[in-house]
Order: structure tokens, then sequence, then C-alpha cells
């Protein structure tokens, strides 16, 4: 496949610059435990290198004082880490579900075309490569791709004529993202939008018009109340785990133990990769002091003096955003020693992953951050009591942290007083398909889906009919068009139905996306992320896509069909963590609204009906 | 009753009832329920789990159902806490589906390996996919390829196909010797176990990854292809290799049909003993199989004076030869010396001592051996390489083995009686061995093995190997342990108490009798450190010695 690949030099001794060793150092001495500079430094090494050779291996697990193999299992397991010269500018181009529906195939091929190279290849000059990807948290924008850290969305082939002139003319690419969100009124709803009431200001991300719009007040009031105190107006106000599980912010608080003479870690989760998600990008980019105060809050409550948050290794150019912010709060006494006058400190630390969705498990986010591969943990023991290095650890969605000001300002009844009575206050949705305006919305809880669709997202696209939609995030069973006419989204309303609320990441499906095609496309992005350690979710991600891979090319048959939902049921509550169930619950729930297109699927083996090329599901 | 002790026990805060299989068991809280059911020999099938190890959790094949239980019923045993009035089913039908489905992913991608496999036949994929599954594979979607055959260290072969990825042998590598060699790399069904580029597992407990791997994934590459292991039948005993003592079985051929490799042993394999070396062994120790396999002495031989060759001849005219010569000296008063060694067992030593002492009067004798100390590491290894010098010193070592190698060569000794000590193979350029064994006119060789040493004998009393006898040894620790019999006798070899028992009622002295359990009573009314102790109460774990022996 690499044919062009660069031959590596012979092994000599290895060595950085004198600034990557400064930063190496830095790095080191950053976390409780060196272990965790591990993922640091191989980004400190890709940065400098382009890869990590195995000498650079020699090299890191040298300083941080670990075995050799224990540094390649980590650096083969995040994708994002390579360990060959590539190209210089990486096209990522993303092919789940919303981009394969949105025409990432086209992307793809005509990438190869224009630029002469295979998937796997480094054009002669060094400068181009292209690699598929899985989830990019840029579904709003399909087909979206990045190059290198940077996003280029809603791509058209002009688009990708002028990157490529650019790059060869100028030796770069400005970054082209899309506009996720609307701040022209036409939001419905609501008027009081806890999370993203700051959205439409003009430099929303600056610390000041943060600070104008009362930003950080309700950081002074929960600090005059007693730790205690603030977890109880959480509990009072009902909100929820805006990451997927929906768990009680305030019950999850109060597991904590406080007395066991350890340090307490909050974990801010912002590996946003659940396909069809995009709403904690937005959030992070449009508005980041809002989530800096809630992690103080939630700091300051349970009792936790450093906090992490860790991005999605994709994220960058959010991670540089938020960093500026964080130094602008310490610049303002918000963050370090002391905060906003009190006696209570607060260090916030920034991590960044590299390439593996089931780093957002809670607990394979604190595997990864303590420098190990994104293995989800057994439980018991619960990160409550043992997470991070063994301490006690919360680990919280970016938008729950980003709900926590409005609360802590407004009072717990506020918060109440929007959503449902089980399903208080507000929800950010992404939209992703076939819509006219797919985004980042706010609605309460116990919004109408048909009113999101139609209001704030200006209906379906002209020729498109409604087909199904799922509403939580890929891993949520579907819901069909005619079950989508009175559904609500609310944690409940949904499980009524048979799904979740999950992310929030709602993808819509129109009448040109074959439902096997859609299925094939998530077991695909499933097996790539399976971390591998349980059996069932290993072999059986793997063997479902491989499946439904032979079917979809037109050689499967009845017996085919039948063996996916059978192997889908055999990985469900069999697993350490519920990715496998993530896969299993769209398989079952496809099959059992969507049958005769699989069954048709398998009749083509026998030639009886015309095989569907699955590249052009969506011309 | 049992029951009434259980239910007062369970008051204990600490420990806690519950019901396995509808028999009721009591655990101390902390304890999983794999942990519990063993305790009642209720085998839950696993892969990932090794009690030496801690809990990896992935395989996912110990399920079991709890019955009651909020959530999921089905939860891994290797993982789930013992918990008052729990309710576990390992049999239910429920539990035996989902076993059947786990084992049906590990097959997904597992080649068909198992009639070119070595560990057919103690493969555990292979055991209970005979027990559950048994259904055809349905697999007509191509499989993830991987490497096959590669030798990952010098003594260990990786196959990463058969690997099913349990972690067990990474975690060897990372817990218990703290070497790191093997990492699991990639991710999803494209994880494969590797070593890092140049560095190979070649810790001195590198062999044990291949007992604890489930499968057929690792390999020993000296065990590779040499037997299936259905023609192989293990006896328990313990390491000869050092004065650690590690608990071990020996495997040895065993065809029921007469067969030239009956006996012959193939490997060692650590036996659980938490006061001696826990779940493993060291590579070294498995190098004992030369001890019963190579240079074997099976036939008796007598030297004439008269000619060079030597001759064959039964074992009684060989003893019969011996005895003419000893009884020769020492009717003429002159000295009969002797050299046993710390490789032997308590009981030979004890029987050894008698016939120097008691029936023929002499001092002139030692249970040292001239083999030096070796390395040892801080794990298992010991530096004393022979297994009983704690015996010897216990029994008393007699004269230093320089002093009886000075009366041979001043002529002072006629005879020179060697039982099991292979002087002139641990030093073959000593001088002093030389001069010695010129010195003596008759010299009598009792040993497992054609060497340096027994080749000059004039008579050749060939005896067993220590997986052939039983006896005791007692470990640098003090802890007294015993050999059991597993194979027949070699060739013409007979026990070495039984040839030393001949001896000495040739003699005119006697023995009650040459059974190990009879004469390590006979020695516990002597020894006062072992008084008391019966052969049985030695069990298969050993007893401490009373007092520093
Ligand atoms: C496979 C998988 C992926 C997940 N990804 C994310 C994620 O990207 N972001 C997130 O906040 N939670 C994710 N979660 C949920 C987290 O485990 C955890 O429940 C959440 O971060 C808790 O925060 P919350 O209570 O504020 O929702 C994921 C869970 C699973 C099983
Ligand atoms: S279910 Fe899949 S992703 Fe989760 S721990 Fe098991 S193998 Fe890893
Ligand atoms: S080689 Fe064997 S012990 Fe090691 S992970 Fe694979 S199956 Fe388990
Ligand atoms: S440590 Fe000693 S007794 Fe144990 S296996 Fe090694 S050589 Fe044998
Ligand atoms: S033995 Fe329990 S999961 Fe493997």
């Amino acid at each position: 496949m690499s044919s062009q690949q660069t031959k590596s030099a012979p092994l000599t001794k290895f060595q950085l610059s004198k600034e990557s060793e400064k930063k190496v150092e830095v790095a080191l001495s950053r976390f409780p435990d060196r272990r965790s500079a591990l993922l640091p430094l191989l980004w400190i090494v890709q940065g400098e290198k382009g890869f990590v050779s195995d000498e650079a291996v020699l090299y890191v697990a040298d300083k941080i004082g670990i075995a050799p193999p224990h540094v390649l299992e980590v650096l083969t397991f995040y994708t994002m880490f390579k360990r060959r010269q590539g190209g210089k500018f990486l096209f990522q181009v993303c092919r789940t579900l919303s981009c394969e529906m949105g025409g990432s195939g086209w992307v793809i091929d005509y990438l190869k075309e224009k630029l002469g190279i295979d998937v796997g290849e480094v054009t002669k000059d060094g400068l181009f490569e292209i690699l598929p990807v899985v989830g990019l948290a840029g579904c709003g924008a399909a087909p979206m791709m990045q190059i290198n850290d940077d996003y280029h969305e809603n791509l058209t082939r002009e688009k990708l004529d002028g990157f490529i002139d650019e790059i060869r003319t100028k030796g770069e690419v400005a970054p082209a993202p899309a506009k996720l969100y609307f701040g022209d009124g036409q939001q419905g709803g609501e008027k009081e939008r806890p999370v993203t009431a700051n959205f439409d200001l003009k430099d929303s991300h600056k610390i000041e018009v943060y600070e104008k719009s009362g930003g950080y007040q309700a950081l002074k009031k929960a600090l005059d109340l007693p730790a205690d105190g603030v977890i109880e107006e959480v509990k009072a106000s009902g909100l929820r785990g805006r990451g997927g599980a929906g768990f009680p912010t305030g019950v999850k608080w109060s597991f904590v133990p406080k007395n066991l003479g350890k340090p307490i870690y909050l974990c801010v989760n912002a590996d946003e990769s659940e396909p069809g998600t995009f709403k904690d990008r937005v959030l992070l980019e449009l508005d980041p002091h809002r989530v800096i105060e809630g992690i103080a809050i939630a700091s300051y409550a349970i009792g936790c003096t450093t906090a992490f948050i860790y991005f999605r290794g994709e994220f960058g150019p959010q991670i540089k955003i938020f960093e500026k912010a964080i130094e602008e709060a310490k610049a303002r006494g918000y963050l370090g020693k002391g905060i906003a006058g009190s006696k209570v400190d607060l260090e916030i630390i920034t991590f960044r992953g590299a390439g593996a969705y089931i780093c957002g498990e809670e607990t394979a986010l604190i595997e990864s951050l303590e420098g190990k591969k994104g293995f989800p943990r057994l439980k018991p023991p619960f990160p409550a009591v043992v997470g991070l290095y063994a301490c006690p650890t919360i680990v919280n969605n970016v938008e729950t942290m980003a709900a926590l000001p409005f609360i802590l300002k407004k009072g717990a009844g506020a918060y109440q007083g929007l959503g449902t009575e089980k399903s208080p206050g507000t929800k950010l949705f992404s939209v992703s398909g076939p819509v006219k305006r797919p985004g980042v919305f706010e609605v309460p809880l116990g919004y109408p889906l048909m009113d999101m669709i139609e209001k704030e997202c200006g209906g379906l696209l002209p020729g498109s009919e409604l087909k199904a939609v799922i509403p939580g995030g890929s891993s949520v069973p579907i819901l069909t068009a005619e079950e989508c006419q009175d559904a609500c989204l609310d944690y409940e309303s949904l499980n009524e139905k048979g799904t979740f609320l999950g992310s929030g990441g709602a993808i819509i499906i129109d009448q040109n996306t074959n439902m096997v095609d859609a299925l094939r496309n998530l077991a695909q992005f499933y097996s790539h992320e399976s971390c591998g350690q349980c059996s069932p979710c290993r072999e059986g991600t793997g063997w479902i896509n491989r499946i439904l891979t032979k079917i979809v090319s037109g050689d499967g048959d009845q017996e085919d069909v039948d063996l996916v939902l059978r192997t889908a049921k055999n990985m469900r509550g069999a697993t350490i963590c519920p990715l496998a169930d993530g896969l299993a619950m769209p398989v079952e729930s496809y099959y059992k609204k969507f049958l005769p297109e699989f069954e048709a699927a398998g009749r083509n083996a026998s030639g009886v009906e015309a095989g569907k090329d699955p590249g052009e599901a969506n011309p | 009753m049992a029951e009434l002790k259980d239910k007062e026990t369970a008051q204990d805060p600490k420990m806690v009832t519950l019901t396995i299989d509808g028999q009721e068991v009591t655990a101390p809280l902390g304890m999983t329920v794999i942990e519990a059911a063993s305790k009642l020999d209720v085998d839950i099938p696993h892969y990932c789990y090794h009690p030496g190890l801690s809990v990896a959790g992935n395989c996912r094949i110990c399920i079991v159902e709890l019955v009651g239980a909020r959530g999921n019923p089905l939860q891994i045993a290797c993982n789930t806490p013992v918990a008052q009035d729990m309710v576990v089913l390992t049999q239910s039908d429920l539990v035996k589906k989902r076993r059947a489905d786990v084992l049906e992913f590990l097959l997904v991608n597992h080649p068909l390996d198992c009639p070119i496999c070595d560990q057919a036949g103690e493969c555990k994929l292979q055991t209970y996919y005979m027990e559950h599954d048994q259904q055809k594979s349905r697999l007509d979607v191509s499989k993830v390829e991987k490497r096959k055959v590669i030798p990952v260290g010098p003594r260990v072969m990786l196959d990463q196909e058969r690997c099913i990825l349990c972690t067990r042998c990474v975690r060897f590598l990372d817990e218990v010797t703290g070497t790191s060699e093997l990492c699991v790399i990639h991710r999803g069904d494209h994880s494969e176990l590797t070593t890092f580029p140049g560095h190979d597992v070649e810790n001195n407990y590198s062999e044990n990854i291949v007992d604890i791997c489930p499968v057929g994934a690792l390999t020993s590459r000296n065990f590779r292809f040499q037997a299936r292991a259905w023609f192989l039948r293990g006896v328990d005993t313990v390491c000869p290799k050092c004065a650690t003592g590690c608990n071990v079985r020996v495997d040895y051929y065993h065809h029921e049909v007469v067969n030239f490799n009956n006996g012959k042993a193939y490997r060692l394999v650590p036996r659980e003993n938490h006061d001696v070396n826990g779940f493993w062994m060291c590579d070294e120790g498995r190098l004992a199989p030369t001890d019963v396999n190579d240079d074997r002495a099976h036939t008796p031989v007598i030297r004439e004076t008269s000619e060079a060759e030597p001759g064959q001849a039964t074992m009684k005219e060989a003893l019969n030869a011996a005895i003419q010569w000893i009884k020769g000296a020492k009717d003429s008063g002159e000295t009969v010396a002797g050299l046993a060694s710390p490789d032997c067992t308590l009981e030979e030593m004890f029987l050894f001592r008698r016939l120097m002492k008691d029936v023929l009067g002499s001092d002139l004798f030692s249970l040292e051996s001239m083999r030096e100390s070796g390395k040892s590491d801080e794990f298992l290894m010991h530096a004393e390489k022979h297994p009983n010098g704690k015996g010897a010193a216990l029994l008393g070592k007699g004269k230093k083995v320089s002093e009886v190698l000075d009366g041979c060569k001043s002529g002072k000794v006629k005879v020179l009686v060697i039982l099991q000590n292979h002087l002139k193979d641990e030093k073959p350029d000593d001088p002093a061995i030389d001069q010695a064994l010129q010195g003596v006119q008759k010299l009598i060789v009792i040993s497992t093995k054609y060497n340096r040493t027994s080749l000059l004998s004039d008579v050749l009393l060939p005896s067993v190997s220590f997986i052939e006898k039983g006896g005791t040894l007692i470990n640098a620790k003090g802890r007294v342990q015993r050999l059991h019999p597993g194979p027949a006798p070699y060739g013409r070899a007979r026990p070495d108490l039984e040839i030393l028992g001949a001896l000495i009622e040739g003699l005119g002295g006697k023995v009650e009798s040459t059974e190990p359990a009879k004469v390590f009573v006979e020695l516990t009314k002597e020894v006062t450190a072992l008084s008391g102790l019966t052969y049985e109460d030695l069990g298969s774990v050993g007893v401490m010695t009373g007092g520093d022996a």
C-alpha cells in the first residue's frame, strides 16, 4: 500500500530540539504522576519529527521511566500517532454516518484522483496524504475533513481544488470551519437559554464579554455557600449529566468520599466523539469561560483543587481557545490560588487525547490521562471512589459544567422551571443530516422533535422525505418517521419510545439512505473504535462489520443477514463498557423497523435484486 | 454441624454467607465469586482470571447468574465481590447460553489449528468448546490474519492468531517479574500481542507465560512438538535444581504399550505453594528433565580387576561384588570411606550414614559435594544449587569432602562408596580428585548417570532419578517437602534406598524398611527438629521444620 513511503534512515541516537526538550520537562512536571506525561510527550515528539520512531519510543520510555512496550502499546492504540513519516498535509476525511450521507465517498475519490495517490500513500512532493477517519464532530457540516488540526467543512469540489492550490502555492491553508450555530433569532422555545445565552454576542469567547454578561458571578455566589450547599442546589435543580448517560449530577457528586485523606479530582469530558454529536465543540469555541466557571463551581463542591479537561485529540483549535481562556481567568483571579477572592485553590490542566472514541467513556478517559491505553475499567470500584491515580474522581461532560453557572446564579428553581418536571432544564442538540440548517440548538427538555426539525433546522432539504431519526447519537435505537411525529426530546419520553436522549446528537435520515448501508457505516465505526479488551466486543463488532460489508457488496445471503442480528444480541450486556451495546442496539432497532431493506440485501447474492452501489447512497 | 459453624462465622461483620449452585459457602468480604466457588470446588470456566495475577475481566467466559440481582443478572465471577445472601448460579441455561456465545466470539478469528497445535489436549478453548458450544463454525467471512511462529525469546514461541488476548502473560511480566516485555498493540480485532523490537522475553521466568497461556498461543521452544499432551502423565514433586525447592509437576511420557520413551521426562510445571514458589518456577529449573533423560545408567556394571572391559551384571551380582569388597576391607580392619551429596533425600543420607557409621564404623564420610554456588535472583532462584543442603546440615554433614579425598589419596582408604556425588563431573580438572580415586582400591558408585565419575567405578549400581522415587528434601527456608515416585525405575536401576538397604543388610546391619515413609519415621526419632512428624503430615505442600535447621 505505502509504495511511496520514505525509507527510514538508519537508527541514530534520538534527539529533540532544545525547545522540544523544554516542553518535555514541563510536561513531565505537570502531572501528579509522571506517566501522565506519556501522551503529551508523544505529541511533542510527533510535533517536531512528524512521527514517532522506535528510537523515539525508547527515548520516551526512558524519560518517563517505563518499559518500551508500555509506550508502544499506547502509541499504536491512538490513531493520531504515526509511526512513519506521512504527508505534510494530512487530509482526514470523516466517513461516519452523517458525513457518508453527506457524500464523504466522493470526497475521498475526488482527492485520490486529483492527487494521484491512494489512501495511505504520500504524494511524491511529500505534501499530501489522505486518511479516511471516523467521527470528527463536524456532522452538521458534512461532508467535512480536517487538514492537520484545522476544520474544513461543507466541502465542495471547488473548495477542495482551492485548498490544494493554496497548499501548493503558499505552503499553508487557512481553516474553513462551518457555522454550526445560528444566532439569528430563529431559535424557538424559551427565551431563557442557560448555556448558549452568549453565543450571539461578538467575541463571546473573551473574558470581558463573559464578565460583562454577568459571568463569574455564580462562582462567587457558590463560594459563599458551604460546599455541600452547592451540591444540594445542583441536586435540587434536577440537572442530569449531558454526556450521554444522564445520571443526576448532584447525586453523583455526593458519592465522593471526602474523608479519605486523598486528593479528589474532577475530569471534564471534552472527548465528544459520538457520531452525530458536535455540541461540546461549539460550546468550547463560543463560550469557554462558562465551562471554566462551571468547572470552578463543581471543583469547589466536591473539594477538588486540580481539575483536568480531556479533549479529543482532534480538538486542536478548541484546546488553543480553551488554554487562552484559562490564562485570562487566571489573570483575573478566577483560577489559581484563592479563586475569586476565596481561600479555595484551583488549577485546570488541559489534556489532549490522540484519536480514540472510547476515551469518552469515563474510566477509559481516566486511564488515558494516566498515560495508558483507553481501556475502560472494571466496575466495581467506581471512579467516584477509586478514579484518577486511585483517588476519588468525578467525570462530567462539558455541557454539564456549562449549565452550572445558571443554576447557581438564578437558583435551582429557575432551572427547574425550564423543561419538564422529570427532565428539568435545557439541552444542547446537534442536528445533522438533510435539513436546511444543521447545527447546534439549545431547547428546553421536552421540546417536540418535529419542531426541532421544522423550526430550528428550517425543515428538510427540498426533495427530502423524513425516513428516520437517530435522536441521541449513533449508539441509540432509531425512530421511524412515524414515531418521530409525537416524539419529545426529554429522557422519559424517549425512553417510552424505546430509545435514549443520549448525547443529543440527532441524525436525520431521509429516503436516500439505505438502512443496510447506514448500519454498515456504524459497524465500521464501532469495530474501529472497540478498545479490544473484551472478547464479545472485540470480535463481535469486527464480525458484524465484515458480514455487513459482505452483504452491502452484494455477496450476502439470508443466513448472513440473520447472523448479524444474532451476533448483536449475543454481544448485548456481555461487556465491560457499553460500547458493544452501542452497536448492538442500533442493529436490533434497524432490523426491527426496517427489516425489508435487510431482507432485500440478503437476496442480492442469488441475483434476485440488483445490488445498490454502497458508495452511491446519496448521489 | 458444619452449617451451624458457617452461620456463626457469618456474624463476623467481615464474613458473608452466599449460595453457589445450591451450596452454602462463607467467605470474607472482598473475596470474589470465582474465589468463593473454588472453595466449594465449583470450577467456573475462566481464561483471563489467574489467582496469582490482577483481575482483567476481559474474556467474559466466567459469567454467572446472580438470582434476584438488580440490573443485569449476568455478571463476571472474577470481578463480582461476594455479598451476604447472594445467590449464584453457574450452570443455569442463561449462563450456559452466554458462555457458548463468548466461545463463539473467541473462535471467530481463531485459526483451526488443533491438529497441529501443541496445546491440543490441554487447551481451555478446546475444553470449554467441547463442553458448551460444539456447533459448527458459521464462519464464511474472512478472519483477521496475524503472524504465526514468532520467537519472542530464547525459550518462548508466539502464535498471534491463536492468542485470545486474555493478557495473562502481559500481567505476569508486569506484575510478577516486572520486566514488561510483552504488550498488546493496536485495538479492536486488530489487537495483537508483541514485544518491542529487540527486547525479547528472556528473563529467568519466561516459561511461566507458557504455562499460564490458556491456549496454544505461547509455547515452549523446548517442548514444542515433542509430545502430544495425552501421552503425558504427571508426578507431583520438588524441583531438584536449587535450595528453594519449588513445588513442581513433572510430565513424563506414558503409553500403555511398552514404549521406548516411557518414563522420559518432558517438562516441569510449577505447582501452587504459597509458602515456597507461589504459582511459579524459574526457567533454570525447567532444565531438570535432563537429570531424568540424559546419560542414564540402566545396567549394573562390575569391572573385574583382571579385565579392562567392564562387564554388565545383574543388580544382585553387582551388590554381591560390592559387599564382598567392603567386607574384605572391613574384616581386615581397613578403612571404608563414603561420599554422598545434598542432592540426596533425607532418607538416603540417613541410611548412608547408618551404613558408614553404624555398620562400617567409619567416620570418614561426607554429605557435602563439590558443586559451587551459582547465581541467585531476587525472586525464587537460590544460589545454593543443591535441593537438600539444609537436610544434610540437619543430619550432620560429616567430614569435609577434602578430608575424605585426602584420606583416599594417602592410601589409607581401601574402598570408597559414592552416592549420587558426581565429583569428577563437577570438577573434571581437579588433580586432588584423580589422586584420591587412584588411591583407593575399589570404587563403588551408586548413580543415576553414566558419567565421568561413575565410569571410573569398579561397581556401578544404577539408581533412580528424582521422579522415580519418594523421599524428602528440606529447602533453604527449612520446609520439609516430599518427592513422589512417578514412572517405573529406568532400565535395571533401583531406588537408592533399596540399594543402600541391601548393602547394609549384606554387611550385617539392620534396616527396618527401605520404604521412604518408614525410613522417614525412623529418622524423625533421631532428628529432634523433625520429631513427631509422619510422612503423611507433609501433605502436598510440606511442613516447616521446628527451629532453624
Ligand atoms: C463509548 C462511550 C463513549 C462516551 N463518550 C463520551 C463523550 O464523548 N463525552 C461525554 O461527556 N461522555 C461520554 N460518555 C459518557 C461518559 O462515560 C460519562 O458518563 C460522562 O462523561 C459523565 O458525564 P455527565 O454525567 O456529565 O454526563 C461515553 C460513554 C461511552 C460508554
Ligand atoms: S465493550 Fe468494547 S470498548 Fe468497551 S471495554 Fe469492552 S472491548 Fe473495550
Ligand atoms: S498469549 Fe496466551 S496468555 Fe498471552 S494474551 Fe494471548 S492467550 Fe493470553
Ligand atoms: S528457583 Fe530453584 S527450585 Fe525453583 S524452579 Fe528454579 S531452580 Fe528449581
Ligand atoms: S475469567 Fe472472568 S472475565 Fe475472564
